[in-house]
């Protein structure tokens, strides 16, 4: 059973908060209670330290991958209340920039779709969230603030995916682009927050967890004709969030798990979903024709499951 | 006697201690070999019982001597204030004569606390209650000590009389006099140095070489449970009633956080595997508190700290009243339950997850671990994640055959391959001119019908049955007739109308595929009786699977229309019983009363090109258009390509593709077939964004070529939207574009249209318009523009649009040269070929990923 998975043994001396893979999938970065982000390269299924970033002064909570069309870049938010964007340069990682703005502990960074430019949202315990936009023509990043987004703490942002026409097939019909985002908060809601002009607002309140939301994710549309949302929570559940229009939001609670539910992820195609819980599993589920969700990969238990992984001890 | 139940884990990973009244030793077993324990701790270990000792009753607190691998040396803190040395049987501590060791105070009054010293094994320190003129806090050095006097090693007392002429031992060092000493914790770092809860009012660090004078203190209520955080000697915790502190020595006056209970606290402890996880327990409480507290200094700030409370249930519903951490195993802790009950449990961490575009999915496994499934494992492919086989068809080159019959090829899925060769069969009827003045190449049975139009009116043929050869008929089939149904019926793949020849091949093929019930259905419903006879007796003759099919023909041969007959009767209540959807069909078909036709009409078994077909044959104007209706808006509805027999290339079609894209999340068929069949100038924004976003997953798994590919075949669809240029070669001298020159070039104009009109002629080795060369490639050191020099077979290939005459250059060093050449040099070095320069250009390039693989 564990034959068919990688496993790569990271080093860190302390807890992973996060692991994630770059836009083509050859590298992977990990960061760590042990205050370390390590970046490794995992082509054709190896997995080479290619480098130990230190710079923050307390455990990182989460890192993000910029789009391969502005460089290599590599965001990370810590309990330090810093957000670092690294940069490699010839093969050498260095900081690029460092934004210190926040109150207290930074919890969630994403880089926004590339469509957008370069723009990275940042999510901290202080309740607010900073969206910080690269200006190319000044060399600096500007940062906007959302204010008190989410009562006690904000604990993952997710953007929405761009779904925008490129410019050179768009000669005739400039498009002005929406950019949203999604958080959860430790307020037990999930919020979705509109760019209007220069500033950002809240276009949509959404309640329905009960407890501390811990993840949200916004599914990548690859031509959908509706949004997808998904989050995840302290009080056990999965909830999927629909809207044609990103206005109206119906939510439908996918499943109720055992415990607590730490991270949903969406697939490539935004059609599966992955789901890790406190019970130590990490189970995908998918929804059927007739709309309802349905874990996969107890249905494929028999041929080598993903789920169930008891640690081993 | 003492009712709690305590436990602690032994530094033997797999042995653990519980004591009450009774101190017991237990060893760990393991479920999965098939032993069976004494006691059950989960659902994948066991304990056995190894050993007990009931000698001391009063026991009040233990330490276990930290250096033991093999076997348990212990320090029984009793209510008298004894110390005293334990063992288990015969071990290697009997030649220093340790086990029933007795460090005896000199007033006796109950010990509250032991601790062996992390760095000096040697060194027991130990708390005791107040007494009026002598010191609470005693160290004792198990080397120095008198032997006990029994050498039974049964631990039997040593009679406390100052009077005896019996050596006492002295303690190495003591203080704390006319003290109450609640808790003691030593730094893990600082062998010197101890912490000490005292007199409910302080707790106070000590060096025992100096033990007058603490080194710190603070003035605190919560002198319980004292302990040191394992990874950061400046962290330590402590409790009273309901309140767990935790404490920062270097800021010693205040807690840098204190977590509030609903019950009092009767323990805490620090995770050993995990950095600042303190677990807390509760009076008359099934559960145990988790606080993961971050707290940092940054630079001179403090950075307030954070604390995430989790709760766990360690399984047990009876009150808790201890618990332990695993030294070792990450997590693990043992909890006991009044009832005596043990669980053995391991609180899991978070675990992070994250689906990389690449279709790996990877997540933390345990704390320095992280697994990952890639779309190479076989377990992956059991997901069936639209996105894996996308990747494959893309790289079989799905899509980008310009025969449609070719793409079906490349499909493993039925319904997808079905929509390329219909949509190659209504290109060519389009083509060979039997679909004509529909302005689109792909006409749906409904733009054909002229559904959405004024009703045509059909004509009406009556065909009797027995003038077919069916003695038992009285009545006639009706059939249908207009040119636009004939249409229809040829887009349905059923052109055989007036033509029985054809209509034999039809079903010769049908029999070829063994799908002799739907040869014999379609016979049956174009009043060939007689002919589906034939195929159903052939087929059961000749073909194991159709063996039943006898006695199907059997009853087909019975038919009569006859209301009252015994065959009607019996047919139209066995058809409910018959599996096969055709078989069903040709039942429905021949029992049907007043020409209505629900039965099979409805037949979901059969394909949609059938059931159109036989609506188109059998229903009436009304009914038809009705019928189409309903079934288009259904498949559209489903998400079924199926429909797109009826939508054809108009509005529904492109509705149609949203469905079966929505549903199934295959953007690459849903944006080929929007490229090929969908007119640009009417459907451009909706096939635009499924090409943007087919384009980017191509992008992502860096299918270049067949992102090229598929760039180029969209462009020859979309001849208008044409991607501007956006590479140009320029002269390094005077910064003007050459390519201009070769574009005007091949229209026969510009400065070089005099050297020849045929590309392959062309040598341009200098600019066009300074004159001066072009830059030189890096390993022929010829100028651009001239061939490789390696002589290729024939003048085809001499062109200068060739490939590896090409000039290629690397995006981050800007060397390049003739492809050929450079594709050479990189298969035998990993460097860029100009002397000087180290960028590793081939493997920066994805190309050369690609090729390393």
């Amino acid at each position: 059973m564990v034959s068919i998975l990688n496993t790569i043994d990271t080093g860190h001396e302390d807890m992973i908060h996060d692991a994630e893979v770059d836009y083509y999938g050859l590298r992977l970065a990990t960061c760590s209670s042990d205050n370390s982000i390590k970046i490794y390269d995992i082509k054709n299924g190896a997995h080479m330290l290619l480098e130990d970033l230190k710079g923050h002064f307390g455990p990182v909570w989460q890192i993000a991958w910029g789009h391969p069309k502005f460089g290599n870049l590599l965001a990370s938010c810590s309990y330090d209340r810093k957000v670092i964007i690294w940069k490699e340069q010839q093969g050498k990682w260095s900081k690029y920039y460092e934004y210190a703005n926040h109150d207290s502990s930074v919890n969630s960074v994403q880089f926004a779709p590339p469509a957008y430019g370069l723009i990275l949202a940042c999510g901290s315990s202080d309740g607010c969230i900073s969206v910080l936009t690269y200006q190319s023509e000044t060399n600096t990043w500007e940062a906007k603030k959302i204010q008190n987004a989410h009562a006690i703490g904000c604990n993952a942002i997710s953007w929405s995916p761009s779904i925008t026409p490129e410019p050179a097939f768009d000669n005739h019909q400039p498009q002005t682009l929406t950019k949203r985002l999604v958080s959860g908060g430790c307020d037990n809601l999930v919020k979705i927050w509109r760019e209007d002009g220069d500033r950002w607002v809240e276009e949509s309140k959404l309640e329905v967890h009960s407890d501390w939301v811990r993840d949200v994710a916004w599914a990548p549309s690859i031509g959908l004709s509706r949004h997808i949302i998904a989050s995840c929570s302290q009080d056990r559940r999965v909830i999927i969030w629909t809207s044609e229009d990103c206005q109206t939001w119906n939510s439908s609670v996918m499943h109720t798990f055992d415990d607590v539910v730490w991270n949903v992820s969406w697939s490539l195609n935004g059609n599966i979903l992955a789901v890790s819980g406190g019970d130590n599993k990490v189970t995908l589920w998918k929804q059927n024709l007739e709309g309802n969700w349905q874990c996969i990969s107890d249905v494929v238990k028999g041929q080598g499951q993903i789920s169930g992984d008891q640690r081993a001890l | 006697m003492s009712a709690k139940l305590e436990i602690q884990w032994t530094p033997i990973p797999n042995k653990f201690i519980t004591w009450g009244s009774e101190i017991g030793l237990y060893e760990i077993v393991s479920l999965r070999d098939g032993s069976i324990p004494t006691i059950k701790l989960s659902n994948t270990t066991g304990a056995n019982l190894l050993s007990t000792n009931s000698t001391h009753h009063y026991v009040k607190c233990i330490d276990i001597y930290p250096k033991s691998d093999s076997d348990l040396l212990l320090a029984i803190g009793q209510g008298n204030g004894r110390v005293t040395l334990l063992t288990f049987g015969p071990s290697q501590f009997d030649s220093l004569s340790l086990p029933g060791k007795e460090f005896v105070p000199r007033h006796p009054r109950q010990c509250n606390a032991v601790a062996w010293n992390p760095i000096e094994n040697n060194l027991i320190a130990a708390g005791l209650d107040k007494y009026r003129s002598d010191h609470s806090v005693l160290l004792w050095d198990i080397m120095k000590c008198p032997i006990a006097p029994d050498m039974n090693g049964t631990g039997k007392l040593v009679v406390n009389t100052m009077a005896s002429g019996l050596e006492l031992a002295r303690p190495v060092a003591e203080f704390g006099i006319s003290e109450m000493t609640h808790s003691l914790a030593w730094f893990k770092t600082n062998s010197k140095l101890i912490s000490v809860g005292m007199n409910l009012k302080n707790i106070k660090l000590v060096d025992f070489r100096d033990p007058n004078k603490s080194v710190n203190s603070t003035l605190t209520k919560a002198v319980y449970g004292l302990c040191m955080n394992p990874h950061n000697d400046k962290h330590l915790a402590s409790f009273i009633d309901n309140q767990v502190c935790v404490w920062d020595t270097r800021n010693f006056e205040k807690p840098i956080v204190t977590l509030s209970h609903g019950k009092p606290v009767i323990k805490i402890g620090w995770c050993p595997t995990r950095h600042n996880l303190l677990a807390s327990l509760q009076r008359d409480s099934s559960v145990i508190n988790l606080y993961d507290i971050q707290h940092t200094v940054v630079g001179t700030e403090e950075v307030e700290p954070s604390v995430l409370e989790r709760v766990i249930v360690p399984g047990s519903p009876h009150n808790i009243t201890s618990f332990s951490w695993h030294a070792s195993d990450e997590n693990r802790l043992l909890a006991i339950a009044l009832s005596g009950s043990v669980t053995d449990y391991t609180v899991f961490d978070r675990i992070t997850l994250n689906w990389a575009p690449n279709s790996n999915i990877v997540w933390t496994y345990g704390r320095r671990t992280m697994k990952c499934v890639n779309d190479n494992s076989s377990i992956y492919g059991t997901l069936q994640d639209i996105s894996h086989r996308i990747k494959q068809r893309a790289v079989m080159g799905y899509g980008l055959k310009d025969e449609f019959w070719k793409n079906a090829e490349l499909v493993d899925d039925e319904m997808v391959a079905n929509v390329w060769k219909w949509l190659h069969l209504s290109n060519k009827l389009v083509e060979e001119g039997i679909l004509r003045g529909y302005n689109s190449r792909h006409p749906g049975v409904r733009s054909v019908l002229k559904v959405d139009g004024n009703v045509n009116k059909s004509d009406v043929v009556s065909i009797s049955w027995s003038e077919l050869g069916n003695i038992n008929c009285h009545s006639s089939a009706r059939i249908y007739r207009h040119e636009d149904r004939d249409k229809a019926l040829h887009l349905c793949g059923w052109h055989f109308e007036r033509d029985a020849n054809s209509l034999t091949k039809f079903l010769e093929r049908l029999q070829r595929e063994h799908a002799f019930s739907r040869a014999a259905a379609i016979a049956v419903f174009n009043l060939k009786i007689k002919l589906a006879l034939e195929i159903l007796n052939q087929a059961s003759e000749n073909f194991s699977q159709g063996a039943s099919l006898n006695v199907v023909a059997m009853a087909l041969a019975g038919f009569s229309d006859d209301k009252n007959s015994m065959w009607k009767q019996l047919c139209s209540t066995a058809r409910a019983q018959l599996v096969d959807p055709y078989l069903r069909a040709m039942f429905a078909f021949l029992t049907a009363e007043n020409y209505s036709y629900e039965n099979v009409l409805n037949e979901e078994g059969m394909t949609v090109d059938d059931r159109v077909a036989f609506a188109c044959m059998f229903l009436s104007d009304n009914k038809l258009h009705e019928y189409l209706k309903s079934l288009t808006n259904e498949l559209i509805e489903e998400g079924n390509l199926d429909g797109f027999l009826l939508t054809g290339n108009s509005g529904d079609g492109i509705r149609l593709l949203q469905r079966y894209l929505d549903a199934t999340g295959d953007i690459q068929t849903t944006a080929i077939i929007g490229v090929k069949v969908f007119p640009g100038e009417v459907f451009a924004n909706s096939v635009k964004e499924w090409v943007i976003s087919y384009r980017n997953l191509l992008d992502t798994w860096q299918l270049w070529n067949q992102r090229a590919l598929f760039d180029i075949m969209f462009s020859s669809y979309r001849p208008s939207d044409k991607p501007p240029q956006q590479v140009y070669v320029s002269c390094n001298f005077c910064g003007k574009s050459i390519s201009a020159y070769m574009q005007g070039l091949n229209r026969g104009r510009g400065p070089f249209s005099r050297m020849g009109g045929t590309a392959n002629k062309l040598k341009m080795s200098s600019c066009p318009n300074c004159r001066k060369p072009l830059p030189r490639c890096a390993i022929c050191l010829m100028h651009m523009g001239t061939t490789t020099g390696i002589p290729t077979n024939d003048d085809g290939d001499n062109r200068l649009a060739e490939f590896s005459h090409w000039f290629t250059w690397c995006q981050s060093c800007r060397h390049g040269g003739h492809a050929s050449h450079m594709i050479h040099w990189f298969k035998e070095h990993s460097e860029c070929p100009v002397t000087p320069c180290t960028c590793k250009c081939f493997s920066v390039d994805s190309l050369g990923n690609e090729v390393c693989t």
